[in-house]
C-alpha cells in the first residue's frame, strides 16, 4: 500500500480535485446537455423531452447569430489587442524602471473594480454627446467623431477597449511574472555576444514564455465566454442587439425569457465551439512538454 | 543639449555624450513617454471615478464630466460606507465587509494551495494520461456559470450547505481549481527538472520537494494566483447572490443592490465612492503583493 | 402638514385595528426595490407589516432578472423565501404549475370585487389567489416639457401623426423632438403605442398577445413600421444604449420636447422640483386609444409549510391589500393602487388620469406577463434591431414575423 502511494503519489494528490471536477464540471455539462433536449421553462423538467427542437429554434433566432458572430469578433480582437499590448507593457515595466510599483498598480487596478460602475464611466466617455467627443470638440477639432457606442457597426470596438482596460492588468501581471522567472544568465550571455535586446525578446524570451501564453489565452477566453457585466453595463446589448454576446443571450433566455431549454442549448453550442478551437491548441501546446 | 547632460554624473564628467550614451538616454526617454501614455489611458476612468465621487448630485447633473469638483464633499463616501440605504436597511457597505472576508480568505488560500499541488503533480511528476487530465481540467472550465446554478443549488441542498458560507467557499474552491492548477502547472514547467531529479535521487519525497525546492522558486506565480483568485472571489456576484442569504451576503451583493437598480434616481457620486470602497481590499492586496514580483531566484542560488 | 398628520393617523389607526395573530412569524421577502424612492415606499409596507406582530426580513436584489434568478435558485436549493416580488400572469402560472406556491384565499375572499378584472384573473391559479398585487405602473405615457411646448407654440399631440408633424417646429427651435433611451425595454413602449395608434387595442392584442402571424404581416403592421421608422429621425445621436434616467434629464432640463416612458419617470421630476401634470404634461398615448399598458408589482407566496411562516405569509398578503398601505405606498412610488376603491385625494394629476383609465377598464397587461416569453422576446429583439438599422419598413415586418414564427 505504502509503495503504491509512493509510486502514484501525483495521481493520489490529484484525485480529490479530479473527482470534484468530474461532478461539478463534467456532470453539470451533461446535465445542461440534458436540459437542452427538454422544453424546460422556469425550472428544469426532464418530463418534457423535445429532442433537438431547441437547437432548431436557436439557429432560427437572428439574435443568436449576432451574439455568436460577436463572440468571434469581440473575442478575436480582444485576444489580439490584450495579449500584444499586455506583453509590451510587461516588457516596458520590466526595464528596471523607476516607480515600477506605481505603473504596475495603475495598469492593474481596473480589474479590482466592479464593472457595473466603471462601465457607466466608459459609457459616459464614449457617449458622443457627453464624453471624449465633446472634449475634443472643445479643443477645436470639431470634425472629430467617436460614435462607437451608438453605431451598431463599431460598437464591438467600444467593448474591446473597455474589456482591454479591465483585463490588461492580469495579462501584464502574468507576463511580468513569466519574465521574472526567466534565468538572468540569458541576458548576460546576450549582452556578451552583443545581441540587441529586441532580438533576445523575439527569438529567446518570448518563445520561453509559451506556457504563459497558454495561461493567458485560456484566462482571456474564459473572460470572453463569461463576459456579462461588460456588455450589460456598457451597451446593454445595443444598439439594437448588435453588441450581444452568448453569455448575455444565455442569461436573458434563462432568467428574462424563462426558457431554460433554449438557454441550455445555447450553452452547449457555445461550449462545443470553444472546445473545438481550444482542444487542438491544448494538444499542440502540451505536446512537447508533458 | 544642456538638459540631457545633467542626467548622469558620467555624462557631466566626460563633458560630451558618447553616441552610445545618447542613444541610451533617448531610449530611456521614449520608454518613460510610453509608460506615461499608458498610465494616462488606464488612469483616465479613475480620475472621473474619483472626481465624481467628491461632487454633489446637482453638480454632476449640471456640470461637465472632466471637471474637478467645485465644492468637494466627502458626504458620498460617508454615505456609501455607513448610511446608504439598501432596501430598507440603511447601513451602507460596512456591514458586509466581514462577510466578504470570511468567505474570500479561506476560499483563496485553499484554492491556491490545491492548485499549486495539482500543478506541481502535473508538471513535475507526470504519469501516463497527465496531458489528458490537464486538457480536461482546462476544457471543462468553459461551462457558463449561469447554466450550472440549478444543479449547484440542488447539490448544495443535498450536502446541507445551501445558503451557508461553507457552501459558498466550497463552490469557489471547486471552480477555482482548474484555473489555479493551470497557472501553476504552466509555470512549474519552467522549473529545471535537474533540480527535482537530484532531490529524488537523494530520497526526497513529493511534498518535501514541493515545499523546499519548487515553492521557493515561484514567488511571482504565487502572487499572480493569489491576485487572480482574490479578485475573482471577492468580486464574484453570481454565486454570491445565488448561494448566500441576507445575513451572510458578501459586499458585491450590497454593492450591486446599491448601484445596479433599474429604476429610481441614480446617485452617481455614492456609486463611485462605493465602488472604490468595495475594491479597496483588492487594491491594497495588489500593492502589498506587488513587491513579490521578484525576479525568481535562479536555479544556481537554490542549489547553493 | 395636516395631510401628513392625517396619513400618520390613518397608518396608526390601521395598526391599532389589526388584531395580533396567534402565531407571530417571520416573512423573508425578496424584492428589487433598492433605490431611495422605492425604499421609501417599501418602508410603508414594512412598517405596517411589522405592526401585525410579524417580522419582515428584507432581502433586496437589484434588478428584476437577478432577483428572479435568486428566487428560483433558492427554491431549487430547498430554501424558498416566504414571499418574493414576481410578475403576475404567465410567469406566475409557471411557478404555480411546479407546485411552488401557496394559495392565500383565506385572506382574499373579497379581492375579486376590489381588483380590476385583468389583475384578479392573472393573480389566480386554478381560481385561487397565489399573489398579492402592490401597485400598478403605466407604460405608454407621453410626457411633454411644458416650457418647451409653449416656446414652440404647440399643444400636446394626440396621435403619432400629430407628434411627427410637430417635430420640424420643435427642431427649428433647437430642441430634440423625442428623448429616447435606445435600449429595447424603453423602445418597446414607443412601439406599443404605435401599435395602438395604428390598430387600437384589438391590434395590440393580436400582435403582442397572440403573436398572430396574419396580424404580424398585415398592412397595418407595415403602417406601424413606417411610423416607427420615422422615430429614427426624432431622436438625438446620443440615443442608442442611453439609460432611461439620463434620457429623462433631456426632457426635464428642457433639451427635448417629448419622452415616452413609464410613470416611474415622475420620480425624476420630483427630484428636479418639477410638478407632473404642470411643468411636465402627461398623457396616455395615443390619446383616446382606451389602452393603458401596465405592469404590476406583486408578491408571490411560496409553498412554505411551517405554520408560523404560513401565518406570516397570510398577514403579508393582507397588509399588501390594505387600502391605506396601498395609497401611501403608491404616493411614494409614483404608481397607482391596484385596489379601485382607494381614495384619490393627494395623487398628482397624472396618477388621477391613470386611476380613471383603470376604472374605465382600459388596463392592458404588459405582454411579457401574458405571451410566451420567448415569442414576445423575439418580437422585441427585431423591434430594436429595426430601429438601429437602415432596414425598410417592409423588411422590418418580414424579419419580425419570421423571427416570431421560429419560436413556435
Amino acid at each position: 500500500m505504502r509503495r503504491f502511494l509512493q509510486r502514484h503519489v501525483s495521481q493520489v494528490a490529484l484525485s480529490p480535485s479530479l473527482a470534484l471536477i468530474a461532478i461539478f464540471l463534467y456532470g453539470f455539462i451533461a446535465y445542461t446537455a440534458a436540459v437542452s433536449t427538454t422544453n424546460s421553462k422556469a425550472f428544469p423538467r426532464f418530463d418534457s423531452f423535445v429532442g433537438l427542437e431547441q437547437y432548431w429554434r436557436l439557429f432560427h433566432t437572428p439574435r443568436w447569430h449576432v451574439a455568436f458572430t460577436n463572440m468571434f469578433l469581440f473575442g478575436g480582437l480582444f485576444l489580439l489587442v490584450t495579449i500584444s499590448l499586455g506583453l509590451v507593457i510587461a516588457i516596458l515595466i520590466d526595464q528596471r524602471i523607476r516607480a515600477e510599483s506605481f505603473f504596475r498598480s495603475i495598469v492593474m487596478y481596473p480589474m479590482a473594480m466592479s464593472f457595473v460602475v466603471t462601465g457607466i464611466i466608459w459609457q459616459w466617455l464614449l457617449n458622443p454627446t457627453l464624453g471624449i467627443e465633446v472634449m475634443v470638440h472643445q479643443l477645436g477639432f470639431t470634425s472629430f467623431r467617436l460614435d462607437w457606442l451608438t453605431n451598431p457597426d463599431t460598437v464591438i470596438w467600444a467593448l474591446v477597449v473597455a474589456a482591454f482596460w479591465q483585463g490588461c492588468g492580469l495579462v501584464m501581471a502574468l507576463f511580468l511574472a513569466g519574465l521574472r522567472g526567466i534565468d538572468e544568465d540569458i541576458w548576460k550571455a546576450a549582452a556578451v555576444d552583443g545581441i540587441p535586446a529586441w532580438r533576445v525578446y523575439v527569438y529567446i524570451v518570448i518563445p520561453m514564455l509559451a506556457p504563459v501564453f497558454l495561461t493567458v489565452v485560456v484566462l482571456l477566453s474564459l473572460s470572453i465566454v463569461r463576459a456579462f457585466d461588460l456588455v450589460v453595463a456598457l451597451t446593454n446589448g445595443g444598439p439594437g442587439v448588435s453588441s450581444d454576446l452568448p453569455s448575455v443571450f444565455m442569461f436573458d433566455m434563462a432568467f428574462r425569457r424563462t426558457n431554460l431549454g433554449l438557454s441550455a442549448a445555447s450553452a452547449v453550442v457555445m461550449l462545443g465551439t470553444v472546445l473545438a478551437i481550444l482542444i487542438p491548441y491544448l494538444y499542440v501546446e502540451t505536446r512537447e512538454r508533458a | 543639449m544642456p538638459a540631457s547632460t545633467q542626467v548622469t554624473p558620467q555624462a557631466t564628467r566626460s563633458g560630451w555624450l558618447t553616441p552610445r550614451r545618447r542613444k541610451a538616454i533617448l531610449t530611456r526617454g521614449v520608454l518613460y513617454l510610453l509608460l506615461v501614455i499608458i498610465a494616462l489611458f488606464f488612469a483616465g476612468p479613475l480620475y472621473i471615478l474619483l472626481s465624481t465621487s467628491f461632487k454633489t448630485m446637482p453638480e454632476i447633473q449640471s456640470g461637465g464630466l472632466m471637471t474637478l469638483p467645485h465644492e468637494p464633499t466627502v458626504q458620498p463616501w460617508v454615505t456609501a460606507w455607513g448610511e446608504a440605504c439598501i432596501g430598507i436597511t440603511c447601513g451602507g457597505l460596512k456591514g458586509y465587509f466581514g462577510n466578504s472576508m470570511v468567505m474570500t480568505i479561506p476560499a483563496v488560500l485553499i484554492s491556491v494551495m490545491i492548485g499549486a499541488i495539482n500543478g506541481y503533480a502535473l508538471a513535475k511528476w507526470p504519469f501516463p494520461g497527465a496531458r489528458f487530465v490537464f486538457a480536461a481540467l482546462v476544457a471543462g472550465n468553459f461551462v457558463p456559470f449561469q447554466v450550472v446554478l440549478a444543479p449547484v443549488a440542488v447539490t448544495l441542498r443535498t450536502l446541507g450547505l445551501f445558503g451557508s458560507v461553507e457552501g459558498l467557499i466550497l463552490i469557489h474552491v471547486i471552480y477555482g481549481i482548474p484555473i489555479t492548477t493551470m497557472l501553476f502547472r504552466n509555470f512549474f514547467l519552467s522549473v529545471p527538472n535537474d533540480l527535482i531529479k537530484a532531490a529524488r535521487i537523494d530520497g526526497a519525497g513529493f511534498f518535501w520537494i514541493f515545499f523546499r525546492i519548487v515553492l521557493p522558486l515561484s514567488p511571482s506565480v504565487i502572487v499572480v494566483a493569489l491576485i487572480l483568485q482574490f479578485t475573482g472571489i471577492w468580486n464574484d456576484f453570481l454565486f454570491a447572490v445565488s448561494f448566500s442569504n441576507p445575513s451572510s451576503a458578501p459586499m458585491t451583493v450590497a454593492l450591486n443592490n446599491l448601484v445596479n437598480s433599474n429604476f429610481g434616481v441614480k446617485e452617481y457620486n455614492v456609486h463611485m465612492a462605493a465602488t472604490v470602497i468595495a475594491a479597496a481590499p483588492t487594491l491594497i492586496l495588489y500593492i502589498l503583493l506587488g513587491r513579490y514580483f521578484l525576479r525568481g531566484m535562479t536555479a544556481g542560488a537554490v542549489k547553493g | 402638514m395636516f395631510t401628513k398628520l392625517g396619513v400618520l393617523g390613518s397608518v396608526m389607526a390601521f395598526a391599532l385595528t389589526t388584531t395580533t395573530p396567534v402565531f407571530a412569524g417571520t416573512a423573508e421577502v425578496i424584492h428589487w426595490w433598492t433605490t431611495g424612492g422605492e425604499a421609501a415606499a417599501l418602508k410603508i409596507l414594512v412598517d405596517a407589516y411589522q405592526k401585525t406582530g410579524n417580522t419582515w426580513k428584507d432581502n433586496p436584489v437589484a434588478g428584476g432578472e437577478a432577483a428572479r434568478m435568486v428566487a428560483r435558485t433558492r427554491i431549487l436549493g430547498g430554501d424558498p423565501p416566504t414571499s418574493m416580488q414576481w410578475q403576475v400572469g404567465a410567469p406566475l402560472m409557471a411557478l404555480a404549475e411546479e407546485g411552488q406556491l401557496n394559495d392565500i384565499d383565506a385572506v382574499a375572499q373579497d379581492w375579486d370585487k376590489l381588483l380590476p378584472k385583468v389583475i384578479a384573473d392573472n393573480a389566480k391559479y386554478k381560481g385561487k389567489y397565489v399573489t398579492a398585487p402592490m401597485d400598478i405602473h403605466g407604460h405608454n405615457w407621453l410626457w411633454g416639457n411644458q416650457a418647451v411646448l409653449d416656446d414652440v407654440g404647440i399643444p400636446m399631440p394626440k396621435t403619432w401623426d400629430e407628434l411627427i408633424a410637430s417635430a420640424d417646429k420643435i427642431r427649428a427651435k433647437g430642441y430634440i423632438p423625442l428623448a429616447l433611451g435606445g435600449q429595447s425595454w424603453q423602445e418597446i413602449f414607443v412601439f406599443e403605442s404605435i401599435l395602438i395608434d395604428v390598430g387600437g387595442r384589438d391590434f395590440l392584442t393580436k400582435v403582442t398577445y397572440d403573436l398572430d402571424d396574419t396580424a404580424l404581416r398585415s398592412p397595418q403592421m407595415l403602417k406601424a413600421f413606417e411610423t416607427f421608422a420615422k422615430v429614427r429621425d426624432l431622436v438625438d445621436p446620443g440615443s442608442p444604449s442611453r439609460d432611461w434616467n439620463i434620457t429623462g434629464g433631456l426632457l426635464i432640463n428642457g433639451k427635448a420636447a417629448y419622452m415616452i416612458m413609464g410613470d416611474w419617470l415622475k420620480g425624476e421630476f420630483v427630484a428636479a422640483n418639477k410638478a407632473p401634470g404642470k411643468d411636465i404634461a402627461c398623457e396616455v398615448f395615443p390619446a383616446g386609444g382606451k389602452t393603458l399598458v401596465f405592469g404590476t408589482d406583486a408578491f408571490a407566496m411560496t409553498a412554505v409549510k411551517d405554520p408560523a411562516t404560513r401565518e406570516a405569509q397570510l398577514a403579508l398578503a393582507k397588509t399588501i391589500m390594505d387600502p391605506v398601505v396601498q395609497k401611501e405606498f403608491s404616493l411614494r412610488k409614483g404608481s397607482i393602487p391596484p385596489r379601485l376603491d382607494v381614495d384619490k385625494t393627494g395623487f398628482d394629476p397624472c396618477a388621477q388620469i391613470a386611476m380613471g383609465e383603470a376604472a374605465e377598464g382600459h388596463l392592458f397587461l404588459v405582454p411579457d406577463n401574458v405571451t410566451d416569453a420567448t415569442g414576445i422576446g423575439a418580437l422585441v429583439d427585431q423591434m430594436t434591431t429595426f430601429l438601429h438599422s437602415k432596414m425598410t419598413p417592409q423588411e422590418g415586418v418580414t424579419a419580425m414575423a419570421d423571427a416570431v414564427a421560429a419560436t413556435r
